[in-house]
This record gives C-alpha cells, structure tokens and sequence, in this order.
C-alpha cells in the first residue's frame, strides 16, 4: 500500500493543480504531482515505505527525478528518504519553513553546482630537503655528542618535519592558484582540504547559469596549465550542497 | 543520465575512488557485537589517539628546537622521550598487528597541525 | 572502452550519493516518519567511499532499509 509520501524538491512556484502535473514518474511507478502553500510547491509521489531503500539503481531514479523537475523548476532538493504520511504534514512543513524555504529559493534561483576534486601525487615530488637542511641552524644540537644516538634521531626528525612543512606549503599554493580564479566566478563556494598523500581538494562552486561556461572554461585552461595535478568536474548538480538546512 | 555530470576528468579517475576508499580506513568503524571485532576495534581507535596525540608532541618538540629556547640537556633528553615513544608506539603497533595506514587520520581542518 | 564507462558511471553514482544521502534539504522532528539517519548518512559514507571495484555488488540489489519494524 502506497500509504506515504516522498518529498523531492521544493519549489519556486505553486503548481498545485491538475494542469499542472508534471510528466516525472517517482520512485514507486507512481506520478509525481505536487502540493502547494502560497507561492510554493512541495513535488511529491506516492510511496510504499519499502520503497525507500537506498541502491545504485534508486540513487540513479532519484537524481533523475530532481533533475527533470529542474529542468522546468527553481528547486531546493530534498535529502533521501525525506517520507511523510499526508499532505497535510506536507503543507505544515511548507508553512512552518515558508520564510526559510523563500529565502534558500532566492540564493539559488538560476544558479548550479560544481563539484571539483583535485588529486596531486606526493609521493612522485622531491623536495630536496636532504640538501636544503643545514645543521649550522641548530647549534645546540650540532654540540651535542656525534654518537648519540637521541641527537641523530631529532636529526631526522627534524628534516622530516620541514619536509612535511615544505609539502603542506606547497598543497596550499596549489589550492590559491586553483581556487582563486574559480573563487571570482562563482557565487558561493565551499572548500575542503583532505591531506592524504595525493587528494588535497574537495570543492563545490555555486555559479550562475550565465557564467556556466566561463567557469568550465577556466577550470580547463588551469587542467592545461598545471599538468601533473588530477582533476574531476562534475555537474551542473542542482544545489545540493547549498541548502544544507534543516527543517522542522 | 549515467555519465554525463562527468565534464572534465584526468586521465585515471579511479584514483579518486582508491584515494577516498583511504580517506575511509580513517573513520571509526560501525560498533560490531562481536567481541573479537570490538576488540580489535577498540585497539584501533585508542591507538590512533594516542598515535595523534605522539604527532603533535612531536610537532611541538620540533618547534621547540627551532625557536632555540632549550639547553643542549634538554635537547638531548626530549630526543631520548621522542624515541622511546615512537619505539612504544611501534611494539603496541605490533602487537595489535595494526600498520601506520590503519592509524592515518584524516584530520580534515586539523590537518594543518601534522 | 566499456572499463572506462564503468568507471564513470561509479564515480558519478559515489557523486549523486554524497548529495542525496548528506546533503539537501533535511525534515527533522516527529512530522516525519523515522528514518534512521545516521544509519543513512553512515551507509551513504560508506557507500561513497567503496572502491570501484565494490561497486558493483551495490549495483541493482536493494541493500538496507532505513526503516525498523516497531517492535
């Protein structure tokens, strides 16, 4: 019994009403139709809980819906598995969340998200810090007995740390060079620095649609420029990563 | 719809998937019922603390020597500390038959202490 | 050729989860049937950060449900 509902997007418009109804089908081969509260929409379709199961497969489904809603409308994307079980919990979430839901619509009317890793190979860089590293610069450790065995240990700690100071420098050199530029063409952004020895940025860019290809085209330009580093651009995403809201 | 939100990507982008499969070993793992597991579990993640926390004494002592405001005494015991601990640190590895890749943290925004 | 597709459409599925499992609008409160979060956000980590190789078991075959009987 399909005695639930999904919730998919909210929308920037009350398409309530039959004329209307979209031509998506949802996750359980029932229609996507949509319920509204002034001048927004929830899409929604009729679910049997069970349905609600994550897979590669659904995954795919639920992007494809979001994505053919998008097509047509401005939209905030639900989490998976955002189930309730009437319309009127549909329009209680719509009203109780209207200015919230008004304002995260707006941020995101006519824009989309990239989603960009950067991968660079530590390992396959030298820093030539056996060469660089001078003793003289620490004269207490230089007097201390040639034999001891703790004077040679902090030794080689020692280069090892300004190795990893060097490589920590230079991943934030590269993460300025890239995202400076992107920085200026997008509307919003978030960063994230992950240090293993090769992946060293997370990023996702919010950019208006008319400075869609200027921002692909620049990420190119800096692919060509900087060929021992890895990248992946994915999208246009609809704005996941910017409606990160909770709501009641 | 499958591949094409893929616009720009290198040569071997199953790279990206090894190195986040990494970024993986780092998060705690699921509490499991069964003993043995919670053991080796628990084993795991008291170690990577205290591995973390051995880093960052490691970090600071290197500071330390940098700035010069320690005597050449001082200097000798911190590098006989510094070794007895990583040695320590090398036996309990041992013996929980755990690696240096099974202790990595991804520290995300801390990473800048290591 | 096809290892190449496949291993793009792995890496546009470890995308689409890291969106549709942890991000987006989120409904909390008693409005909303229960549904294990952290349940699904650690299985969407663990999901996101499978190798490629792995993939493939996930592939098609239904694999949790967020939902518990009540007991």
């Amino acid at each position: 019994m399909k005695n639930y509902k999904c919730i998919y997007a909210i929308l920037d418009s009350n398409v309530n009403g039959s004329d209307h109804k979209p031509d998506i089908m949802g996750l359980d081969s029932s229609s996507v139709y949509f319920v509204g509260y002034r001048n927004i929409s929830a899409a929604i379709s009729d679910v049997n809980r069970d349905t609600i199961k994550i897979s590669s497969d659904i995954a795919f489904s639920y992007e494809k819906i979001i994505e053919n809603l998008w097509v047509k409308y401005n939209l905030l994307p639900m989490r998976f598995g955002s189930v309730v079980k009437s319309n009127a919990n549909i329009i209680e979430i719509l009203k109780r969340n209207y200015a919230n839901f008004i304002d995260n619509l707006k941020k995101v009317e006519n824009k989309s998200e990239f989603g960009l890793k950067i991968l660079w190979d530590m390992n396959k860089t030298d820093f030539n810090t056996e060469k660089t590293f001078n003793l003289d610069n620490y004269k207490k450790l230089k007097k201390l007995n040639k034999n001891s065995i703790y004077r040679n240990y902090l030794i080689d700690k020692l280069k090892q740390h300004k190795s990893e100071d060097s490589f920590m420098k230079k991943i934030d050199d590269i993460i300025e060079e890239i995202h400076s530029p992107l920085k200026r063409l997008s509307y919003l952004y978030k960063v994230k620095k992950i240090v293993t020895p090769k992946i060293i940025l997370n990023a996702t860019y919010l950019v208006k649609n008319d400075m869609k290809d200027e921002f692909i085209q620049k990420i190119r330009q800096i692919k060509e420029e900087k060929k021992n580093i890895q990248f992946l651009l994915t999208g246009p995403w609809p704005s996941y990563n910017f409606v990160k809201i909770s709501i009641k | 719809m499958n591949d094409d939100k893929i616009i720009l990507k290198s040569e071997s982008i199953d790279e990206i998937a090894e190195e986040l499969e990494k970024v993986e070993n780092a998060l705690p793992n699921r509490i499991n019922a069964d003993p043995e597991k919670v053991e080796h579990g628990l084993a795991k993640l008291v170690l990577t603390l205290i591995e973390l926390i051995r880093k960052l004494m490691e970090k600071q002592a290197m500071r330390r020597i940098e700035s010069d405001s320690l005597t050449e005494e001082e200097i000798e015991r911190l590098g006989e500390t510094l070794m007895k601990l990583e040695n320590k640190m090398d036996e309990l590895k041992e013996i929980f038959g755990l690696k240096d890749e099974d202790l990595n943290l991804n520290l995300g925004p801390l990473g800048d202490l290591m | 050729m096809n290892d190449v597709i496949t291993k793009s459409k792995d890496v546009t599925l470890l995308e689409i989860l890291d969106r549709i499992l942890n991000k987006g609008v989120v409904i909390a409160g008693d409005i909303v049937i229960s549904v294990a979060d952290i349940d699904l956000v650690y299985l969407g980590l663990k999901l996101l950060l499978s190798s490629v190789e792995t993939m493939e078991k996930y592939r098609g075959a239904p694999i949790y449900s967020p939902y518990q009987e009540p007991s």
